[in-house]
């Protein structure tokens, strides 16, 4: 199977879905931090496995963290929201007000990191779940820190044949930074037709 | 049986486990939360959860649980954003802290129903180890950035000298990268053929664990030398083992550049750049004493310029300063590169010929008077001829120490002026005139005796007229005679004279005794035209010498007329005021004046105009080879049309042969003086008059 099966359209049905959650997870965030926090996804894209890897590699070179997280149901795969080193950084640092004495994150740090994420994955699937009236239950999140290779393992990952990632950048706008991680969710094919299946469903009944 | 065992599992578990239902009650919590939150089960068994504790963050915890409970979501709640989610409490060492945490809620589905599980973990420590770490990385950071921004060089090397780090500063130094420098060798860096050396003295230091501070040169990477301060000391573990090297540099090349500046300036004659007295004493002093052997010889040249203050006083300083810039670089030019030309002050200059012997220091001696001989200083107007004097001497085996070798070479300049000028002279040990010239007062007490003594006697030559066969006249001339009666020529100890002061004495003993001499003899001298008296330079600013001369005329009774002075055209041009002075006092009287030794100095006609003289004497020098040499024969010539044009009659001196005076009488020169028209003789012997006339 090919990514051509996702097609535009899906994209931006599915998009408009993340977005809706990131508004939900940008509040989320903002209680958090007593601090405005906008978040937005501008644009999705499906593409197949080996084509992520190399995407990813060309735009964040060298380490990545990536908080991962599975999810299962009516449809099932992996999430992951990653931000190359010095982002990771930025935004943990700007989270919590913190002077950036070191160039790593510190133990704390990476827990802020992994709090962060979880809550924007969750917006995303608790978002789907809700407006598509599926049944989703997802794992509890997971920080993965090295090179895109290592943390897109697929024999880690045990996807099943053909995985297709659906990849959406989505920018953190905070007071007095931008900053840009990467959400990739990667699902089996059968997974993917469910999604789509769903979506479908979805469009007859909204669009 | 497995009910039970998952109880005691769940109650045994080292992290909180609390199970809320979609309602948000509490459903079940295990032991390890009851006993950290000091809570009886009891008293949270079916209660809310949110009505239990009071929380910071109300709303995470509430979208969490729904997360969990409706939607099948799990959350994690950091420690790092939510510190002491619950009130729990954690007892170390009987004392009783809040415990920190992190809260993972997971969904779990039992008999169709979501439940939120909690699971409370104690990350007390990690926390506290985190804080300890951020200070600790935050010190760590502040002593990095300090290297970084130090304004000094850092390099950091390990055990082998093997660069592993460099600050910013030491890029800008070299212009080395720091990939470039990291992994080679910190001494690769910055070699060069003069510093390898240092290299082994620094290792024998840092191998006793030793620091070294010093100042080396190194190169940058485009191989540009820089100088540096440096400081390298080894880092030192625990075990005592060297782990690391630190080298610090500070650019000193700037400093350095000012302060060779400064040494140049103190070692050097700010007017002429060549070395200066101090100096060369040391160079001097290192070359007497560190002679390796007996063969091993060299000369030294102690340089006067003659009459430089004349220059000086007429021209003015900057003259004279520009007469000492120009003969410093004639010196110069005529030296090897590796022989020492010093300025000791004034008008001296001193040469140091490494490896000479006195025969080649002779040839250099002369190669000098030649040199500025043939050199003519232009200021403004006038041209003058400049000669110089040497006193020479070597330094060999015999030589004790530099300050004797500078007497001595001092001692043979003196010679040199004293023997005429223009000239060198060799030091020799057994040179008893020299030898006695090193005591100053010798020749003090020796004028002084003769004054006393009457050793003192007049002598006269005969000056002829070459023109119409006239009346004869005579320069009257001094001899000292010494114990033994032996006659001591003028050129001895007259310049001495000069230079102790004395000279005025013995004009005025000439002027007594001659006036003397002209008025016992009053009757016998009507064949003589007049007698001439030379006057030293001294004696023209002399007022009472003035007075003394006018009241000898007057009470001598001698005929004014019959007395001529000579004063030499430098010691007239040196004193011109008191020469003009004295000059048209003397002249009221009717003393005639002749300007003795014209041309042989700085001849400028000029002056001719400012002193009325009478009579000029042509120098000697041009006279003896005026046949052979068409320049002198020219200057004698111009020197007499001129004196005519001014009114003025000639004399030229050193007339000695016929053949000169056939010349001479030719030219129209006035009258002729020589051992060729007449030697001198002792004073009385010409009343007779039985000179033999040429």
């Amino acid at each position: 199977m090919t990514a051509d099966i996702f097609t535009e359209d899906y994209c931006d049905t599915l998009c408009e879905l993340f977005n809706i959650g990131m508004g939900r997870a940008a509040v989320s965030l903002s209680e958090m931090v007593d601090d405005e926090v906008l978040l937005t996804v501008p644009s999705l894209k499906a593409v197949d496995f080996n084509t992520a890897l190399s995407i990813f590699n060309t735009n964040s070179p060298g380490k990545v963290n990536a908080v991962e997280q599975s999810f299962e149901g009516q449809f099932s795969g992996n999430a992951f929201l990653f931000f190359n080193d010095e982002s990771s950084l930025q935004l943990v640092r700007s989270i919590l007000g913190e002077d950036s004495w070191s160039s790593e994150l510190g133990e704390m740090e990476q827990e802020a990191l992994k709090e962060v994420s979880n809550i924007i994955l969750n917006a995303c699937f608790g978002c789907i779940a809700d407006i598509l009236s599926c049944e989703l239950e997802s794992g509890v999140p997971g920080l993965i820190t090295g090179e895109i290779n290592e943390v897109f393992d697929i024999d880690r990952l045990c996807i099943g044949d053909e995985p297709l990632v659906l990849t959406l950048s989505m920018t953190f706008s905070l007071p007095s930074k931008k900053i840009t991680g990467q959400v990739s969710l990667i699902m089996a094919s059968e997974s993917i037709k469910r999604l789509i299946a769903e979506l479908e469903r979805f469009t007859t009944l909204y669009v | 049986m497995q009910h039970i065992l998952s109880d005691i599992v769940f109650n045994n578990t080292n992290c909180g486990l609390i199970i809320i239902d979609k309602m948000g009650n509490i459903v079940d919590v295990n032991q390890w939360f009851l006993q950290h939150c000091r809570c009886e089960k009891e008293q949270l068994l079916n209660h809310s959860l949110l009505d239990c504790f009071a929380f910071d963050n109300e709303r995470t915890i509430k979208r969490s649980l729904d997360q969990a409970t409706q939607y099948g979501m799990s959350s994690f709640i950091s420690g790092a954003l939510h510190p002491r989610l619950f009130p729990l409490f954690t007892r170390t060492n009987n004392f009783s802290e809040f415990m920190e945490q992190s809260c993972y809620v997971k969904s779990i589905t039992f008999d169709n129903e979501r439940y939120a599980l909690f699971q409370i973990q104690n990350v007390t420590d990690s926390v506290n180890r985190e804080c300890l770490l951020k200070i600790k990385s935050k010190e760590l950071s502040i002593f990095s950035l300090a290297v970084k921004h130090s304004p000094s060089a850092v390099v950091i090397t390990d055990a082998l000298g093997i660069i592993e780090y460099i600050n910013p500063k030491y890029s800008e130094i070299t212009d080395y990268e720091s990939h470039e420098c990291i992994g080679r060798p910190y001494f690769s860096l910055g070699r060069h053929a003069n510093n390898e050396k240092v290299e082994v003295d620094i290792w024998r230091m840092l191998e006793q664990n030793k620091e070294w501070t010093g100042e080396r040169s190194n190169l940058t990477k485009s191989g540009n030398k820089y100088w540096a301060n440096e400081h390298i000391y080894p880092i030192v573990d625990n075990n005592d083992n060297v782990s690391h090297y630190v080298a610090m540099q500070d650019d000193v090349t700037q400093f350095r550049n000012i302060s060779r500046k400064f040494s140049y300036q103190a070692i050097h004659d700010a007017l002429t750049g060549l070395i200066n007295r101090q100096e060369f004493e040391v160079i001097l002093s290192n070359t007497v004493d560190g002679r390796s052997n007996d063969n091993e010889v060299h000369s030294l040249c102690f340089v006067d310029i003659d009459q430089f203050k004349i220059i000086n006083d007429t021209c003015g300083h900057v003259a004279g300063d520009e007469l000492l810039r120009q003969i410093s670089v004639l010196l110069g030019q005529h030296c090897n590169d590796d022989e020492t030309v010093a300025r000791l002050g004034g008008d001296e200059f001193a040469l140091l010929l490494y490896g000479h012997d006195l025969s080649q220091g002779k040839l250099v001696c002369e190669m000098l008077i030649a040199a500025v001989e043939s050199f003519r200083f232009r200021w403004n107007e006038n041209v003058f001829k400049i000669g110089i004097s040497i006193g020479l001497t070597e330094i060999n085996s015999q030589s004790t120490s530099y300050i004797e070798v500078i007497k001595q070479a001092d001692s043979a300049c003196y010679g040199a002026k004293d023997a005429g000028r223009n000239r060198y002279h060799v030091y020799q040990e057994d040179d008893q005139m020299l030898a006695q010239r090193k005591d100053d007062t010798y020749w003090a007490t020796k004028i002084n005796g003769a004054l006393e003594l009457g050793q003192l006697t007049l002598y006269a030559q005969p000056i002829v007229s070459l023109q119409n066969r006239g009346k004869i006249s005579y320069e009257v001339l001094i001899r000292m005679l010494d114990e033994d009666g032996n006659l001591i020529p003028p050129g001895v100890f007259l310049p001495a004279a000069e230079r102790f002061n004395l000279s005025h004495r013995i004009d005025q003993w000439v002027i007594d005794n001659t006036l003397a001499w002209m008025y016992k003899h009053h009757d016998e001298i009507s064949h003589i035209d007049h007698i001439s008296i030379n006057l030293s330079g001294l004696s023209l600013s002399n007022e009472s010498l003035l007075q003394y001369i006018i009241k000898a005329i007057k009470t001598n009774k001698v005929e004014a007329s019959k007395i001529s002075f000579e004063i030499t055209e430098t010691a007239a041009i040196a004193n011109l005021t008191h020469a003009k002075l004295f000059i048209s006092a003397l002249n009221a009287y009717g003393c005639k004046f002749a300007l003795d030794d014209f041309g042989s100095g700085l001849s400028s006609f000029a002056y001719l105009k400012n002193l009325k003289v009478d009579m000029l004497k042509i120098d000697g020098m041009f006279v003896k080879d005026m046949l052979n040499d068409p320049i002198d024969e020219a200057m004698v010539k111009s020197i007499n049309d001129v004196g005519h044009l001014m009114g003025m009659e000639t004399i030229a001196e050193f007339v000695e042969n016929e053949a000169i005076r056939d010349r001479l009488e030719e030219m129209g020169i006035n009258y002729g003086q020589g051992y060729g028209l007449g030697k001198p003789v002792p004073i009385d012997g010409i009343l007779t008059a039985t000179t033999e006339i040429i």
